[in-house]
């Protein structure tokens, strides 16, 4: 059965690489340009950034053309003297004398009211801005561009309301993105990717360069038609289509070095002793053991490089737009050995075949490949004894036989865990104008991918504890393709004061993967050998085959109806019907409705006397959106496999149930209000946006703990209800001081509430291990989604007489901390611990500003988060004998008559949680800023514009807390715990953007 | 330069263009049928939208298992599986049963207390320590798949299945056995409970005495079933001669000493069981399943290798020249214990500085002075691949040594003085030592338990042997540890099934 499933797969995806190849070739026609004086330059708005779709007219003629993404055109006029006159959505139009020069730089003045007709991409359509009814928000893909990151996610962190990032320092990774707070407790909560009309969970292949814009989808209004996968927010990614009457080739760059913030001081190689032999109560560490003294940290980490390089041509004439690029990114890691690189392809084309049809593609091809090394050596050099150094004189590795944490270099030069993979997609669409009213869209749309990796363990000894005597390879290859088929009518009539569009589709979907592993020992150590056939079963290989964890097939019908009256009162209804295989043939179907309302009341006609508004818009919205993320087949009772065991040689491949399941399980419900206000005062130098938003999530999956008699320790079920309600806002001010002189600041701000309300049978659910058998977090009714819950403590016990006379745990001994009796029942147990809050921050924002003076040009941006708390886990693992101690904990630890009521006595065993543990998580980051300079160079150059650019990212961080890092991305119920993190860096580096003609 | 590039750009531009433009006449033509086509497929699609969502299964579904034709092994296997759990035979139960007694200190640095070990040795644990819970989880585990096995199996196909049945049984036993003697009665599991509340309401305890009357109940069923012995092929399986001895146990611990000497009665008549001559073989790979071992779980170190994981790891020697974390370190009290000339001395202790069987020297500033032995795997003369978690060490479960000291403690309860001192005497022989001069039932009795505990140390019967008789207060409280009678006999529920329980699960007495 399984091996069926496989060819036909295979051969899906090897077709899927050669159709698209394919269409890299499918290069579109083109024609010469007709010569006589050729007029070059670049529209920019008041904030500096170019603004693309400018329309460039000769005036008096039809010879014309309009800007590109970066807001370049190029224009042959007949005469040196002609007028041209710009003009664009959104801003007043300019008419400039050429008077014989053949290069132009124009600054558009910005009109909010003008704004608002612009034009932006929605679900299955496009929307002028001042129509929506519902919160969004629209990213140009220019901001982004030159920011030193892999995902567009984490380039725009700090800069939309209601959007939450949460970054790893790890090369390759991919950011936390919560919109609007967490709304699912077991359930994913990450939004979802729309890329190119292509749903996906991962956009790690899409080069930031190749975005022309993100819109952010934030409540129900905008994002119901998204249905059972809406409910944690939509990001639409549009990439780049080239643009009409230009060809251009456009390179950017950058290269930089990253480096750690924040260092964690440890206690060096005497003082650790002494903090040893005194939890130990033994000298277990001798002087004669001390060999050196090692700062781990220091030992494993680096200045670590990186650079990025993006080319790209794109080009147009009346009929066809083309785009084309190609990129590459190698990140190093500040973990010594830890890097990534990435290439990505894309070639985007749109064809106006007939007045009535178009059609085109959006095509992109990624390699990447990344070295990986485990976080945990953080953690191990963390922990890492100090008394010895990391190599010796001869090359060997430092070791000592008194603690059993092994030496972190050698742990990260003995690993070779390398994945590397391919993933190839896009779409195909053809559009068809029925009527003069009524279109048809069909949009066919594949994402195949193909992931490998090997782990390979050599033969080596740098102690008896840390060793590896038979060599092991692992070697993994999945391949994943999934298929998207959408088709739609939309249409659009004007009936005297009456507007109407309406949008009417069906959409089908399919995700499919296996995952193949295989293992085998006494492999040789040389790289070339580090595949294995799924086939062989030489040298006891083993192979495993299992499903991708999230496979479905999915069918929806979707509607849309925006109605508007007199050009300011507006309805939108939207409805989706929604299936997924993944839910039991009873519970399959949902359906997903929103209604929003809005009024433009800057277009009453009792706003013409005034001129304090150009802009006043209400909006109101509600929806019900679905989270349909859970695991495949959970419904269903299957058993569970390989559970080995061996009758005599006979190896067998044991299989059972093992635990109870939920036949009826559901998607999660979220019922979303939203009301927002949007303004623009005083000619659109200030202009804001509010919202506030209540997301309550019914029937949202939640874990009903089961006595463990053997059926299970938990199962899963719809039981629980979570709200995030909250307040953003948005602000903005920008204005020209003159000719060479504007500056724009904005601020934003989001006030989030995340509470859980009900859980109905069930219990709170304890997550956040601290690998030491005590558990951090809970997630109860009544406190947000993984709170900490810690024993309370008040002080240090200084005698054995303060003991006895105090509620305290068995063994308690001076120097213990006081944990008190909540309660007050005698006994230190878990109903005496508290919630002392959580990872989540109760305000988070950014604030960003730019000043553009004559060719400089300068940009800031700041981040930051308060009120959420951050369990500092690594204090308090100390299980294993002899770990190293932070600095100020061993030099300040109570002793006997030291009086210290603040840090414990020196101790080696188990420490629950406690408040102790507990810091403040808020920060302030600036998070990048950037200081450029634009070049106009000779024009025998061939370059129309040259900008260098040197940029800092996350260079300074206010904080309080005294781990690594406060931002500490993690799964919903246990994240905020610092114990395996990469830190976060900071980036320095310098950049160029070239446009050459 | 760069103007060369762009013409030639456009001259492909140009051709490909052309080719285009021809068929674009012909797309022109096709598209008035483009629409309804799409119409079609979009409303043929709606048609059989059913099936289109209809996702077969990717594993295994209960009834393909049970039609298949290993199925009723594969189920029996998953009961098996749970023997090699890290959670059930590794260092929780070295811990409870062997750090918590007399015969074992914690070992390790002082500064690893390896979770909860510690406190074990120094019985300051709580109902929280991970043990517990560990022992509890993987235990219902095991009696869980074995209660799935006993429905599933009388559907499946196979010929054998009422040995299978057999098998569920017998290991069912086996797991209740454990949980009676950690915790007193528990709840009693004897259907498959299917949903939550069949849960909570099976959540209440039992009491022991009905669990150990369902023990025996199983017991008596594997034995109807399952055949006299297991040949080499079927090595691990259980046998009807293994369900007599574990029954014999089972009375043992009740003091049922007139069923007990039935039980070991069956086996020593049966001629199929012997000791070995060399005591310290039977814990070397060579001495696996020999005619001593009744039932032993079977450990493979070759690929694909299945051990009882980390079981070598935990006990071996630690620090210089270290092969492991050092834990359960035989104590002071247990190296006493040994009459001079004792042979199973050397069998069961290894010291620092000493050069083992297969010539590995322990180091002399190995972190403690003695390891246990039985637990030691050789790297270098029995088969290993390399994976130390899982290594070949099968954990001998029931042995012929231990029937016949079931046999000598039974008789000399029932007043059978010279049975008793026969059956001791077969064990202290192979010992190196003379006959027992104990005199008299309750000097033999003495004699049978100080006998039990040199001949049995580190085979996770210590503990429980000294709560059964009733002596632990009186042996720990020497050792200066605060045993409370009353409180200490039985170890805590853990304290997460308590909470879950919603008061339906109750500790035991002393713990709240």
């Amino acid at each position: 059965m399984n091996i069926g499933i496989d060819t036909r797969n295979k051969k899906l995806f090897y077709s899927s690489i050669i159709f698209t190849f394919l269409f890299f070739l499918l290069l579109i026609p083109g024609e010469s340009f007709a010569q006589s004086i050729l007029v070059t330059g670049n529209v920019s708005g008041t904030d500096g950034q170019p603004i693309r779709s400018v329309s460039v007219l000769e005036k008096g003629t039809t010879n014309g053309t309009i800007t590109d993404d970066q807001g370049n055109f190029s224009l042959s006029v007949s005469k040196a003297e002609v007028t041209l006159a710009f003009s664009s959505l959104g801003y007043n139009s300019e008419e400039i004398v050429l008077n014989g020069r053949t290069s132009l730089r124009v600054t558009l003045t910005g009109s909010a009211a003008k704004q608002l007709e612009q034009v932006v991409v929605i679900g299955y359509g496009t929307q002028k801005k001042s129509d929506l009814t519902g919160a969004n928000v629209s990213i140009k893909g220019a901001d982004i561009a030159n920011i030193p990151a892999l995902t567009a996610t984490q380039a725009i962190q700090g800069r939309v309301s209601g959007v939450q990032i949460t970054s790893s320092g790890a090369p390759g990774s991919a950011p936390n993105v919560r919109i609007r707070g967490v709304g699912s407790i077991l359930g994913g909560a990450d939004p979802l990717y729309v890329v190119d009309g292509i749903i996906t969970s991962d956009i790690r292949n899409i080069n930031n360069s190749d975005i022309l814009s993100i819109e952010v989808l934030k409540d129900a209004s905008s994002t119901a038609i998204y249905g059972a996968r809406a409910a944690n927010g939509v990001l639409i990614i549009t990439t780049k289509a080239g643009s009409k009457g230009r060809f251009s080739v456009n390179y950017d760059g950058y290269a930089g070095v990253k480096m750690l913030v924040n260092k964690v001081g440890m206690a060096e190689a005497n003082l650790y002793t002494i903090y040893s032999n005194d939890a130990a109560g033994a000298n277990v560490i001798t002087t004669a053991d001390i060999t050196g003294n090692t700062i781990w940290m220091d030992e494993i980490t680096r200045p670590a490089i990186l650079q990025n390089h993006n080319l790209s041509v794109s080009g147009g004439k009346n009929k066809y737009r083309y785009y084309l690029s190609g990129g590459y990114l190698n990140e190093q890691g500040v973990l010594e050995g830890n890097n990534y690189s990435r290439l990505t392809l894309r070639y985007n084309h749109e064809l106006a075949a007939t007045s009535k049809l178009k059609f085109g593609n959006n095509l992109s091809f990624s390699k990447y490949t990344s070295n990986n090394k485990p976080y945990s050596v953080f953690t191990q050099a963390y922990l890492a004894s100090p008394i010895y150094y990391a190599k010796n004189d001869d090359g060997t590795y430092g070791f000592t036989e008194t603690s059993n944490v092994g030496n972190p270099l050698a742990s990260l030069d003995f690993i070779n865990d390398k994945s590397y993979g391919i993933r190839a997609g896009g779409s195909l669409w053809g559009e068809y104008k029925l009527t003069k009213d009524l279109s048809f869209r069909s949009s066919f749309g594949i994402d195949a991918e193909k992931n490998n990796g090997h782990n390979y363990a050599p033969v080596y000894k740098v102690s008896s504890t840390q060793k590896n005597e038979v060599s092991a390879l692992t070697f993994t290859a999945d391949s994943i393709f999934q298929w998207t088929w959408d088709n739609y009518f939309t249409y659009n009539k004007t009936f005297g004061d009456h507007d109407l569009t309406g949008t009417l589709g069906h959409t089908s979907e399919r995700r499919n993967g296996w995952t193949n592993r295989a293992t085998k020992r006494n492999v040789l150590n040389d790289e070339n050998k580090w595949k294995l056939n799924f086939k062989d079963t030489v040298g006891a290989q083993q192979n495993f085959r299992d499903p991708i964890g999230n496979y479905f097939k999915r069918e929806s019908f979707f509607v849309r109806v925006n109605y508007k009256y007199l050009d300011r009162y507006l309805i939108n209804a939207t409805f989706r019907r929604d299936a997924n295989s993944n839910f039991s043939p009873n519970h399959r179907w949902g359906n997903f409705p929103s209604v929003g309302i809005g009024w433009l009341i800057h277009k009453e006609n009792f706003m013409e006397k005034q001129t304090l508004f150009d802009v006043l818009k209400l909006r109101a919205s509600f929806g019900l959106v679905g989270n349909d993320v859970v695991q495949a087949g959970a419904f269903d009772l299957k058993p569970t496999r390989n559970l080995y065991s061996y009758f005599g040689t006979d190896y067998i491949n044991g299989a059972t149930i093992t635990s109870i399941v939920d036949p009826n399980l559901q998607w999660e419900v979220t019922n979303e209000i939203d009301i927002g206000l949007e303004f623009s005062l005083l000619d659109g130098k200030l202009s804001g946006e509010m919202d506030y938003y209540h997301k309550k999530a019914k029937k949202a999956l939640y874990t009903i703990p089961l006595v463990d008699l053997g059926f299970g320790t938990n199962f899963t079920t719809n039981a629980a209800d979570v709200l995030n309600s909250g307040f953003e806002f948005t602000l903005g001010w920008k204005d020209k001081i003159n000719s060479h002189t504007n500056y724009s600041v904005g601020v934003n701000a989001t006030f989030n509430k995340n509470v859980v309300e009900n859980v109905g049978i069930g219990k709170a659910l304890d997550f956040g291990s601290l690998n030491n058998g005590w558990t951090s977090t809970r997630t109860l009714v009544g406190q947000p989604i993984g709170s900490f819950w810690v024993f309370e403590t008040d002080g240090i016990f200084q005698n054995a007489s303060e003991i006895s006379g105090y509620p305290h745990i068995l063994n308690a001994q001076p120097g213990d901390f006081k944990i008190v009796d909540k309660n007050k029942d005698g006994i230190i147990d878990n109903q005496d611990r508290v919630f002392v809050g959580s990872y989540q921050p109760k305000i988070y924002g950014g604030f960003n500003a730019s000043l553009n003076w004559k060719k400089l040009d300068f940009g800031l941006d700041i981040y930051g988060n308060f009120g959420n708390k951050i369990y500092n886990a690594k204090k308090g693992v100390r299980t294993g004998g002899n770990y190293n101690v932070e600095y100020d904990i061993a030099i300040n630890r109570w002793q006997p008559g030291s009086n210290e009521n603040t840090y414990p006595r020196a101790f080696n065993g188990v420490v629950p949680p406690m408040d102790y543990f507990i810091e403040s998580g808020s920060f302030v980051r600036l998070n990048n800023v950037t200081v450029g300079y634009t070049i106009n160079p000779k024009s025998n150059l061939h370059i129309d514009r040259l900008r260098i650019y040197a940029s800092a990212q996350n260079p300074v961080i206010l904080t309080n807390y005294s781990g690594f890092t406060p931002e500490l991305p993690g799964n919903q119920n246990e994240a905020g715990i610092e114990l395996n993190i990469y830190p976060i860096s900071a980036t320095y580096m310098i950049g160029v953007n070239i446009q050459f003609r | 330069m760069m103007k060369t590039k762009s013409t030639y750009f456009i001259k492909i531009q140009k051709t490909v263009g052309q080719m285009f433009l021809n068929s674009r006449n012909r797309i022109l033509k096709v598209n008035k049928l483009v629409f309804p086509v799409f119409l079609l497929i979009i409303f043929g699609m709606n048609g059989c939208g059913k099936k289109f969502l209809e996702e077969a299964p990717r594993t295994i579904t209960i009834q393909e298992l049970l039609k298949s034709n290993d199925g009723a092994k594969r189920l029996t296997a998953a009961i098996y599986n749970k023997l090699y759990a890290w959670g059930l035979h590794s260092f929780s139960w070295i811990g409870v049963t062997s750090i918590a007694s007399d015969d074992a200190n914690k070992g390790s640095d002082p500064g690893d207390q390896g979770t909860d070990k510690g406190d074990l040795d120094n019985w300051t644990f709580t109902p929280s320590a991970i043990s517990f819970s560990d022992l509890w989880i993987n235990n219902f585990e095991g009696i869980g798949r074995a209660t799935y096995a006993l429905k599933y199996l009388p559907e499946t196909i196979s010929p054998d299945k009422e040995r299978y049945i057999g098998e569920a049984h017998f290991l069912r036993a086996y797991f209740y056995f454990n949980l009676v003697r950690i915790f007193g009665g528990v709840p009693k599991i004897d259907k498959v409970l299917e949903s939550e509340t069949e849960i909570a309401s099976a959540s209440a305890r039992a009491s022991k005495e009905e669990i150990y009357a369902f023990i025996e109940n199983d017991l008596n069923e594997a034995i109807k079933r399952l055949p006299p012995s297991v040949t080499p092929a079927e090595n691990g399986r259980v046998s009807q001669y293994a369900a007599q001895g574990l029954l014999s146990k089972v009375y043992l611990y009740q003091k049922k000493w007139a069923q007990a000497k039935a039980m070991v009665d069956i086996l020593v008549s049966s001629g199929k069981f012997g000791l070995l001559d060399d005591y310290s073989m039977i814990w070397r790979e060579a001495g696996e399943f020999s005619r001593e071992s009744i039932w032993e779980v079977n450990a493979i170190g070759v690929t694909p290798n299945l051990g009882i994981e980390n079981y070598f790891v935990v006990q071996a020697p630690r620090g210089a020249n270290g092969l492991g974390w050092g834990f359960n370190t035989p104590s002071e009290d247990l190296l006493k214990a040994y009459e001079p000339g004792d042979l199973r001395k050397a069998g069961t202790i290894m010291f620092a500085g000493q050069t083992l069987w297969d010539g590995f020297q322990v180091s002399p500033r190995a972190a403690n002075p003695r390891y246990n032995y039985k637990s030691y795997v050789s790297k270098t003369k029995e088969t290993f691949n390399g994976d130390d978690i899982n290594t070949n060490k099968n954990l001998r479960i029931l042995r012929y040594g231990e029937i016949l000291l079931i046999k000598a403690e039974a008789e000399n309860e029932l007043g059978n003085e010279e049975p008793a001192r026969k059956a001791l005497d077969q064990i202290r022989k192979r010992a190196g030592l003379v006959e027992t001069t104990a005199a008299g039932k309750d000097q033999l009795r003495e004699a049978i338990y100080k006998e039990r505990r040199v001949e049995m140390a580190f085979e996770h019967d210590r503990m429980f042997d000294l709560q059964r008789t009733g002596r632990a207060g009186q042996v720990l409280r020497v050792l200066g540890i605060n045993y409370v009678d009353g409180k200490h006999n039985l170890f805590p529920i853990p304290q997460r099934e308590i909470d879950i329980s919603n008061g339906k699960l109750l500790q035991n007495p002393g713990y709240n």
